[in-house]
């Protein structure tokens, strides 16, 4: 056929079949210009979607100068990397052999981020298997046997790792405290899905296609076919925070604070457990493991009658557990304290990997004070504290009903006894260490919980959350904001010779003769936040710790004055300043250890050797500074070390 | 997995549990881990209040009706402030269409019934006077109960009545329902009805509603009852619902009223314990209406004449007077500087285990004088405890003035820990010191009794005779009882006061109402009378102002009278308080009570011997959580063994057991980033047989102190202006008080219209002209406090 003939025949038809042979080209240009830009769309999505972060290799070396004193660890996770056993805590990671021998500890801080260590797991990312750690701040950790290597988000809430969970196809999944659940390939690392984004994830179980969140107060977020179905208190669970998961067999396992519901066919099925804080949970055969917070580890019976919950007699465990490991037919608990092996029986627990002998009770130090024979006072946030005993290396430690939270501990040479002020009083010891009286309420102290204590002419003055209260030979009396102060809450003093410097919540008051001589705020002066946490007298000057701005200088003129880098919008810790030799040291939150050189007029700040950079407690002796953290205690010489 | 919290946070500042309550309103539904009501999810939709005043007795029953308007089932603490003077006599909550009444029980069973309820899971309310022992025993102010479950888009009924004993003073009587809020933010009522009703003996004028907020429409008026009511939808409760009323008549005259029932009811199926009375006696009331007050506060009428006085004022500073206390003994001690002539003389002594004079001798007390003794009372500190015998020895002495016309003021909680501290010896100790003083040197005796606490038994013993007494709780306001406690100083009471009633032997147990009359109030006494009789006769006689006073009346005294209800529980309630007061200069015995907890049963009210017991579902007992740092601290039933805490931010702490103080306590530390604000704390209790409990409290984090910002619409003012204030502050604010130099402290309060807290302070036409500081000073429930300085110029 001629196409004339056809377009003689039909002018009409050629008309119309050009007219459909220019829209097909101006659809295909459409097409390809829209298909352009959706490619384009996705490559900006992923890229956006894409976290940012940097990985580093850790290779640190312990500063020379600095001593860790050491404090007991305590666990939270458990692992089995290349036949050795993995514990980790928030103070570093403990290996072992498979027989329970240790083998090398690494420190938060030190070999490790400056960040606890919260959750482990194992798993093919990439490449080798490695040893995944998940910390409180400090992003993801990987381990190959020979190095570490620190993936650390841009974002901070990327660093705040609650749980992992590695999926078979070469990814992990990460947990995290407000950020929901992230992925990671080893390469990128991104949001996993916006249904699964902004939880406080508490815990993470299942594969790759079927998943299981438990959250911090939303209850458990079965993700399962892209799907993301949501169950909470009113929905079945016996209360919305989820503490552990297990998932074996198409039935999932939600361990809460009131028990364990089991789901099956991803519905809730039965409450088990009723009643139980389970913290940890393991399916091992037909049964159900449940570690608890405080009644040992009960094992369920998991048959078919769907008539509830056969009660297990419980096994009996003095520490919550925390998790389970399993090698080949052996059960392993793990509790806070250590690796708890199931006998043979089945109904007893035998330790099989304890914490190392330490010289300190606890690692979260609040008060640090020597006295003159030398001993070191270390008062712990919950533990009562300890008396180290350089001479003897003897360690006495006191914990009752009121030497439990230390707040401050004050050396009185003038009387030859140590003053410790706790939440529970004012507890008097005399010079051997013995706990001699305890000053609260009926002893005259406007308030039980003492903050701080100063001593001052003829006597001392303690401070509380209710005002404060001068102690004399003719007896106590207090004042508070009635009497002038400038807010009842008193956190830190100073006696300067006659006068009193007492800061509190709301600024600071200088009081003379039991009166307030004068109040300054940030209203009436140049402090430049009202609430005071920290005072060290240096030469005839007042450092002044705030929070929230840093430092500042009051002088004997009343005059404030600003640091270039040691003011700013940062803590100061609890009565956590000390002037020594040359030398202003403040513990900070989050900042580590600033040291002011008096000679230079200039701030620095320490990170590095610290088990935290929340430092709590500050102590000088001799060529040492003892710094006290919340994940323990440090010696640091002044002198040609790393200050 | 816990983490790097601060460290610091263990000063965060304010950590505040809510207990409900330290202060209270009348009727609020607090949505459970709510500081305040909220009307989105529990509204008020119905409010009815009945008032029914009976001569001295005023009986108020409440009902309300709340609608909760969320999907879910809703819980709530129900909280009830009482005025003084009044106490619950009834409280039910329905549950559908089942009224569950509350019952009175004897102190221990009535622990028993509470706690095996409570492992029922079933929360039952507990009123109770003390934590601990009768011996202990104190009044709580505030009634609480947890109300649960109010369904899902359902509603709630709750009811509430009580009885408060009515004063006159001045030949007036006050009487409020306390509506306006105390602490919490204003509710509204979708319908409020009112309906009031006064009865008296005596002729009645001049009665009127105080306020605007709830005019009663008058159905009946004449000189010896009023009927009212009021009616309004969407009321919100900016006033006090407030009546006022004046004795017509202002002769002395004594009236009679009686009440037999010679059929009582059956006992309540609700009794758990039904006792019968074998027969019925009959009561009567006899009220003394004595002349000599008049319209004219008698302060004031001092301040015109009179003839100059010495005021002592003993002011506790004893650690037990910290915080509210102290406060208000301040607010009492400066009306009662302020309100002294410059002729007048007076003297402070501060007193806690030592004692310390502000003067060595009283002196005038002109305008210098009183600032200087207030200062002098601010700079001191508080400390030790009470020795209240030393302070009233010192008195007594010469620093406390001699000759005539003297009052010692005694502003405390009255509970002695030093010195003599058994009621009774060291009321007995006073009487003797007095009598060795001539009889025209004894001073008056005048008790300002602050706080729920208040060792009102002793206080009552040293102002027998020739005292006054007047407690304010901690939640009432202290504006009226304050006015009326000073007024009266400086007067002298009716002396030689006594009752008679004929035919002798016809009566039993007949006792006095006050124990201290005043020219201008009324004097009354409650007994049984055993058989019927048409007529008896009934005197009472005094001295007033050295001048004898006698009244008669006469009365039949009916088989059956059922006029005025509330007298045989008037009867029982004096009964009990004199069985008490005998315990207390005697000791315990088993019949006395014995009798006290049959009484208190048979006519509701709570003793030291009997709780309350609001069953089911309602308040556990108190599990506080302590304001002040971050300690966590909770006091729970002897049976449980375990608390487990579960903090908002992910940690997990077992708590300790502190055996010494019965509490469990634990540290926490709050997370770097955890704001100001208001959050939940979980507790997981078990018991010693596996049972496990859940509780959430709630605790404020406020690391400020309060923020304080003053409006004036200008800063200078005349002498005789009235300084309108305007105040912002902070959420968490609990009182807001402007100081001028001289001048007596206003409080301001939350105005809802204004959006603002306000108040008015009034420039005397004699202040001196000048610059002055306004300071205003705003403390919050941790009792954080922050302040601000105005300046202002007083001109001519």
């Amino acid at each position: 056929m001629k196409l004339t003939s056809i377009f003689g025949r039909a002018p009409w038809l050629t008309a119309l079949l050009l007219l459909g042979l220019g829209v097909a080209v101006l659809a295909g240009a459409a097409f390809w210009r829209a298909s352009r830009a959706l490619r384009g769309a996705a490559r900006e999505l992923a890229a956006q979607s894409h976290l940012p972060f940097q990985t580093v290799q850790l290779d640190r070396r312990v500063p020379e100068g600095t001593d860790w004193i050491s404090s007991p660890a305590v666990f939270n996770d458990a692992a089995l990397f290349e036949g050795r056993l993995f514990l980790s805590g928030p103070t570093g990671l403990f290996e072992y052999t498979a027989s329970g021998a240790l083998v090398a500890s690494y420190r938060a801080g030190l070999e490790l981020p400056a960040a606890p260590l919260t959750a482990l797991a194992t798993g093919q990312i990439s490449g080798r298997p490695r040893l995944w750690i998940a910390t409180h701040g400090g992003g993801l950790v990987s381990y190959d046997g020979k190095v570490f290597r620190q993936m650390l988000p841009a974002a901070p809430a990327g660093r705040d790792l609650t749980a992992l969970l590695p999926l078979a196809d070469g990814r992990l999944l990460l947990g995290t405290a407000k950020d929901g659940v992230l992925v990671y390939d080893g390469k990128r690392l991104s949001a996993f899905h916006p249904r699964l984004a902004h939880l406080a994830v508490t815990a993470l179980a299942g594969r790759e296609t079927d998943f299981w969140v438990g959250t911090l107060a939303r209850g458990v977020i079965h993700w399962h076919g892209g799907q993301a179905d949501a169950f909470t208190e009113s929905s079945g669970l016996p209360d919305p925070q989820v503490l552990s998961l297990a998932v074996a067999d198409g039935r999932a396992y939600v361990g809460t604070p009131l028990g364990v519901e089991e789901f099956s066919a991803g519905r809730p099925y039965r409450l088990l457990a009723k009643g139980f804080i389970a913290r940890a949970l393991r399916v091992r055969g037909a049964a159900l493991e449940v570690g608890t917070e405080d009644e040992g580890t009960l094992r369920i019976p998991l048959d078919a009658r769907p008539s509830g919950w056969r009660r297990a007699s419980t096994v009996a465990l003095p520490v919550p557990v925390r998790g389970f490991l399993e090698t080949g037919s052996q059960l392993y608990a793990l509790g806070e304290d250590g690796l708890y092996s199931l006998d043979a029986r089945g109904d007893g627990w035998q330790r099989f990997i304890g914490q190392q002998p330490t010289l300190l009770t606890s690692r979260n130090v609040s008060a640090l004070a020597f006295d003159p024979q030398g001993r070191l006072w270390v008062g712990y946030f919950d533990r009562g504290l300890d008396i180290l005993s350089p001479s003897t290396g003897r360690v006495t430690h006191v914990e009752d009903d009121h030497v439990y939270c230390v707040n401050r501990i004050v050396y009185d040479r003038s009387r030859n006894q140590a003053l410790v002020a706790t939440a529970n009083g004012l507890a008097l010891f005399d010079a051997a260490g013995r706990e001699r009286q305890v000053l609260g309420r009926a002893q005259g102290l406007i308030s039980g919980h003492v903050t701080d204590v100063a001593l001052i002419p003829g006597g001392m003055a303690v401070a509380t959350p209710a005002g404060i209260t001068l102690v004399d030979a003719s007896g106590t009396r207090s004042l508070y904001a009635f009497q002038g102060l400038v807010s009842n809450h008193v956190y830190a003093l100073g006696d300067a010779g006659g006068r009193l410097l007492v800061g509190t919540l709301g600024g600071l008051s200088i009081l003379q003769g039991g009166e307030v001589l004068a109040n300054f705020t940030s209203a009436n002066s140049g402090l430049k936040r009202n609430w005071i946490t920290a005072l060290a007298r240096v030469g005839n000057d007042w450092f002044v710790g705030t929070y929230g701005a840093g430092i500042l200088r009051f002088d004997s003129n009343g005059r404030w004055e600003t640091f270039d880098v040691g003011t700013g919008p940062f803590e100061v810790n609890f009565n956590a300043l000390l002037a020594s030799g040359g030398r202003v040291y403040a513990g900070t939150r989050g900042r580590g250890l600033m040291v002011y050189d008096r000679a230079a007029g200039r701030w620095t700040s320490l990170t590095a050797g610290l088990p935290s950079p929340n430092v709590t407690a500050l102590a000088a002796r001799g060529d040492w500074l003892y710094v006290g953290t919340e994940n323990g205690l440090v010696r640091i010489r002044t002198q040609g070390g790393a200050l | 997995m816990i983490g790097r919290w601060t460290t610091l946070a263990k000063a965060v500042a304010a950590v505040l549990l809510l207990a409900a309550g330290a202060f209270a309103d009348a009727g609020v539904l607090i949505p459970l881990n709510r500081q305040q009501p909220d009307p989105s999810i529990l509204s008020l939709e119905e409010m009815s209040i009945d008032v029914r005043i009976d001569n001295g007795d005023a009986r108020v029953s409440i009902r309300q009706v709340y609608a909760n308007h969320t999907v879910n089932v809703q819980e709530g603490n129900y909280v009830f402030a009482l005025p003084a003077g009044a106490s619950v006599s009834d409280f039910a909550v329905w549950d559908g269409v089942t009224r569950i009444p509350g019952v009175i029980l004897e102190r221990k069973r009535a622990g028993e019934i509470y706690n095996a309820l409570k492992w029922q899971s079933i929360d039952p309310g507990l009123l109770q006077q003390g934590e601990r022992t009768a011996g202990e025993a104190r009044r709580s102010a505030v009634f609480s109960a947890r109300i649960v479950p109010i369904p899902a888009h359902g509603f709630k009924r709750v009811e509430i009545q009580y009885h408060e004993a009515l004063r006159v003073e001045n030949l007036k009587t006050f009487f409020a329902v306390p509506l306006h809020p105390e602490a919490y933010h204003v509710q509204t009522a979708r319908y409020l009805t009112i309906h009031f009703e006064l009865h008296s003996a005596h002729p009645i004028a001049d009665f009127r509603s105080v306020g605007s907020a709830y005019p009663l429409k008058l159905s009946e008026q004449n000189p010896h009852s009023g009927t009212g009511t009021f009616e309004g939808e969407n009321v919100t409760f900016n006033q006090d619902f407030a009546v006022q009323y004046a004795f017509a008549d202002s002769r002395d005259a004594l009236t009679v009223e009686t009440y037999r029932n010679p059929h009582p009811a059956q006992p309540s199926p609700a009794e758990m314990a039904p006792e019968r009375p074998a027969s019925e006696p009959g009561f009567f009331q006899a009220s003394a209406l004595f002349a000599g007050g008049d319209a004219q506060p008698a302060a004031s009428k001092a301040v015109a004449g009179g003839p100059p006085r010495t005021v002592v004022a003993l002011f506790d500073t004893s650690l037990s007077m910290q915080w509210d206390k102290l406060d208000r003994s301040f607010q009492a001690l400066e009306s009662l500087l302020e309100s002294l002539r410059p002729v007048d003389r007076f003297n402070v002594l501060l007193f806690n285990t030592q004692t310390s004079w502000f003067a060595p001798r009283p002196v005038a007390a002109d305008r210098a004088a009183v600032n200087q003794a207030l200062e002098f009372v601010r700079k001191s500190g508080i400390s030790g405890g009470t020795n209240l015998q030393q302070a009233l020895g010192a008195a007594l002495g010469p620093a406390g003035g001699e000759g005539p016309n003297r009052t010692l003021v005694l502003l405390s909680d009255g509970d002695p820990t030093r010195g003599s501290i058994g009621n009774a010896r060291l009321a007995a100790w006073f009487a003797e010191k007095e009598k060795l003083l001539p009889a025209a040197a004894r001073p008056q005796l005048y008790v300002f009794a602050v706080g729920d606490d208040a060792d009102l038994p002793l206080l009552r013993m040293l102002t027998a005779g020739r005292g006054v007494l007047e407690q304010v709780r901690s939640t009432e306001p202290i504006n009226f009882k304050l006015a009326a406690f000073i007024s009266k100083i400086g007067r002298s009471p009716l002396e030689r006061l006594t009752f008679a009633a004929t035919p002798v032997g016809g009566f039993d147990f007949v006792y006095p109402l006050e124990t201290t009359v005043f020219p201008g109030s009324l004097g009354a006494w409650v007994g049984q009378y055993r058989h019927p009789q048409p007529q008896a006769s009934f005197s009472v006689h005094a001295l007033r102002d050295g001048k004898e006073v006698s009244l008669q009346a006469h009365a039949a005294l009916p088989a059956e009278s059922l006029n005025h209800p509330a007298l045989p529980r008037t009867w029982a309630r004096a009964r009990v308080n004199a069985l008490l007061a005998e315990i207390a200069r005697h000791g315990e015995s088993r019949a006395a009570i014995d009798e006290i907890i049959r009484l208190s049963r048979r006519y509701k009210f709570v003793t030291p011997y009997t709780s309350f017991l609001a069953a089911p579902r309602a308040l556990l007992r108190p599990r506080v959580i302590r304001p002040g740092d971050p300690v966590l601290r909770v006091r729970t039933d002897p049976s449980i063994t375990s608390v487990v805490a579960f903090f908002p931010f992910g940690l997990i702490k077992k708590l300790r057991y502190l055996s010494n103080e019965d509490v469990w306590e634990t540290r926490f530390l709050a997370p770097d980033d955890m704001t100001n604000g208001t959050y939940g704390v979980r507790l997981i209790l078990r018991d010693h047989a596996g049972n496990v409990y859940r509780e959430s409290k709630t605790f404020v984090i406020e690391t400020q102190a309060p923020h304080v910002r003053v409006e004036l619409a200008r800063t200078r003012f005349h002498r005789g202006e009235t300084v309108s204030l305007r105040v912002a502050a902070s959420r968490w604010t609990r009182t807001i008080v402007a100081r001028l130099y001289g001048l007596p402290p206003v409080y301001l309060r939350w105005n809802p219209l204004a959006k603002s807290n306000t108040g008015a302070l009034v420039l005397p036409p004699d202040l001196p002209v000048g610059q002055y500081r306004l300071t205003v000073t705003a403390e919050d429930f941790a009792h954080n406090v922050g302040s601000q300085e105005v300046a202002i110029e007083v001109l001519p």
